[in-house]
């Protein structure tokens, strides 16, 4: 009995340890996204206090909607490219920021550098990087008698979901190199150096020693960039606000402007639900995956 | 041999410093664009600059009525990464520790703030806050900053926390302490790095946002400085000399932050996320 009441009470103490915690976020974050999932089953347009309930008719617009399905296209290629390009160029600086090199300290820091940007100043600055007239790439490239590759980047069709990527890029590898380096810095010396002894080349060793024991960093560089590029916004809207011609139109920028600029809000809302099942499911599928990498070796 | 691998750490060295010259060359470029006159502006990009007025920046810090947005800036980051650090922490502990259901629920609860989009959240949460009077106020931004960054500090914390042993605040609670003083003295203390990682992160997101801003302070006195920018460059769109020295000087407290502190900062960011 004694016991029992003794659980209570440190039960109840730890209630409260979560309490502050549960109720800033229930009321700022959660409760109004559980608002919108319900917004989702209405055609309420954000204003007007009428609305009428729907059910899932606005899911089933969806299916039909040839812009939805681009943004859902461009999305998936927008995130796929990132990962991809920011994984696959942090792992080789890492190695090189983790080898004898002198400048190393230095060269980490600049790298790092482009991550403490806010989206706004990097959309910015690539924007006039990427302008068609005095850019300063258009520039460069006709000064190298490669004026015919002249365009303009961020308005043409074809380019502009590439020209994005690039920036975002830019923006994070520093910041994914510095998990990857982390990483590098657990694994034991020793192990190399058993390698060498059994006459292992350099590229033998990072195929079987190295990438086998980065899975715990690449899960969270993977997952972390998967989850920031599928929520990317910002750096859309202040460059292109997904045009030209729904170019670089993702669900987020789709999301603000059906729901805001258009004032569909149940529709909009819709988007989002969508939007966060995907999420879900890639990050779920992702970590999955990559833990079991994590087990394995 | 020695002799050969010297030759190919001075190639990768060589290598290394280009492509950071290549990584800093928009920061420059923007930089640079600061100094320049209009006529300069008008020719080639790739000209360096000839004199370093300061002029531009001058103009553009009263325009922009600078020192009053990075206060406001200030006082709402650190505000908001102060609470984040307390409400975090202590929720993020009995999440981690104990292994009843119902905290298994609430941890996910929590996680799941990490994958929704802050877009679905928008209209409701707009609605709301007008409703408590919060619209243009420090203490709304406050907490919606806060609410935003702590499904990412539980994650973080209590992640950390499951790979700490237990038996120090066991000890201290046989010796009598109270649950909260025995985390706030073994626990909390124990937890720094991860409370670095989450002070670095979130003190970025929350300097760095512009949607929040955008909607919920409008007003002029409760501007932060991305939404300072971000209606500075509409308002002058065709005056590059003024645009550029805004953007400097929107990076600039970071960055003297950054040099300061990059041990630290870059420290702080891998040991939150790579267990050791």
């Amino acid at each position: 009995m004694f016991k029992l009441t003794m659980h209570r009470k440190e039960h109840l103490i730890l209630a409260c340890f979560i309490l502050p915690a549960f109720v800033v976020y229930t009321f700022f974050l959660l409760g109004p996204v559980l608002g919108s999932f319900f917004y989702s089953l209405t055609n309420w347009n954000g204003f007007y206090q009428t609305m009428d309930f729907v059910g899932l008719r606005n899911f089933e617009r969806l299916l039909s909607d040839d812009v939805f399905m681009k943004a859902l296209r461009n999305t998936m290629v927008f995130t796929f490219f990132v990962v991809l390009l920011q994984n696959g160029l942090a792992i080789p600086l890492a190695l090189a920021m983790d080898s004898r090199i002198r400048s190393k300290q230095v060269l980490k820091t600049i790298f790092f550098v482009p991550a403490i940007l806010s989206p706004l100043v990097v959309g910015y600055t690539w924007m006039y990087i990427y302008e068609p007239q005095a850019g300063v790439l258009n520039t460069l490239l006709r000064e190298a008698g490669l004026a015919s590759w002249a365009r303009s980047w961020l308005g043409d069709p074809a380019y502009a979901l590439y020209a994005i990527i690039v920036m975002v890029v830019w923006q994070y590898v520093g910041y994914s190199m510095v998990i990857y380096l982390a990483n590098l810095q657990t694994i034991p010396g020793d192990l190399y150096e058993a390698g060498s002894i059994d006459g292992a080349s350099g590229w033998q060793k990072f195929r079987s020693i190295t990438f086998p024991l980065l899975a715990p960093s690449m899960t969270i560089n993977v997952v972390l960039s998967s989850i920031g590029t599928l929520k990317a916004f910002d750096i859309i809207f202040v460059t292109t606000k997904g045009g030209p011609y729904y170019a670089t139109e993702t669900m987020t920028t789709l999301l603000y402007s059906t729901a805001f600029t258009k004032s569909s809000f149940g529709y909009g809302t819709a988007m989002g639900v969508v939007m966060f099942l995907i999420i879900f499911a890639l990050s779920l599928v992702q970590i999955l995956l990559l833990r079991r990498r994590e087990v394995q070796s | 041999m020695p002799q050969q691998r010297n030759v190919r750490t001075k190639l990768l060295e060589l290598a290394m410093i280009l492509l950071a010259l290549l990584s800093l060359y928009p920061i420059y470029f923007i930089v640079s664009m600061t100094f320049k006159t209009p006529q300069q502006m008008a020719a080639s990009p790739l000209t360096l600059p000839t004199s370093f007025s300061l002029g531009n920046y001058a103009a553009t810090w009263e325009a922009m009525r600078f020192h009053y947005v990075l206060g406001n800036t200030l006082l709402i980051t650190a505000s908001s990464v102060l609470l984040l650090v307390v409400l975090g922490s202590l929720a993020a502990y009995p999440l981690a520790r104990k292994t009843e259901k119902v905290y298994y629920v609430l941890f996910v609860y929590f996680i799941a703030g990490i994958m929704l989009p802050f877009q679905l959240a928008m209209v409701p949460l707009y609605r709301l806050v007008n409703v408590l009077h919060m619209v243009n106020t420090y203490h709304g931004a406050i907490l919606i900053f806060t609410a935003i960054n702590l499904p990412l500090s539980i994650f973080l914390y209590a992640g950390f926390l499951r790979s700490t042993p237990k038996e120090l605040e066991e000890a201290a609670k046989i010796d009598g302490c109270s649950l909260f003083r025995a985390f706030w003295l073994t626990v909390f203390p124990l937890m720094k790095p991860v409370t670095a990682t989450i002070v670095v992160l979130c003190s970025l997101n929350t300097w760095n946002d512009l949607i929040v801003p955008l909607l919920f302070l409008q007003d002029q006195s409760y501007r932060t400085i991305t939404i300072a920018l971000y209606m500075f460059v509409g308002e002058h769109v065709t005056n590059w000399s003024l645009l550029f020295p805004g953007m400097v000087l929107a990076v600039l407290p970071l960055a003297v932050v950054y040099i300061f502190l990059q041990k630290f900062i870059i420290k702080g960011i891998a040991a939150g996320s790579v267990k050791g």
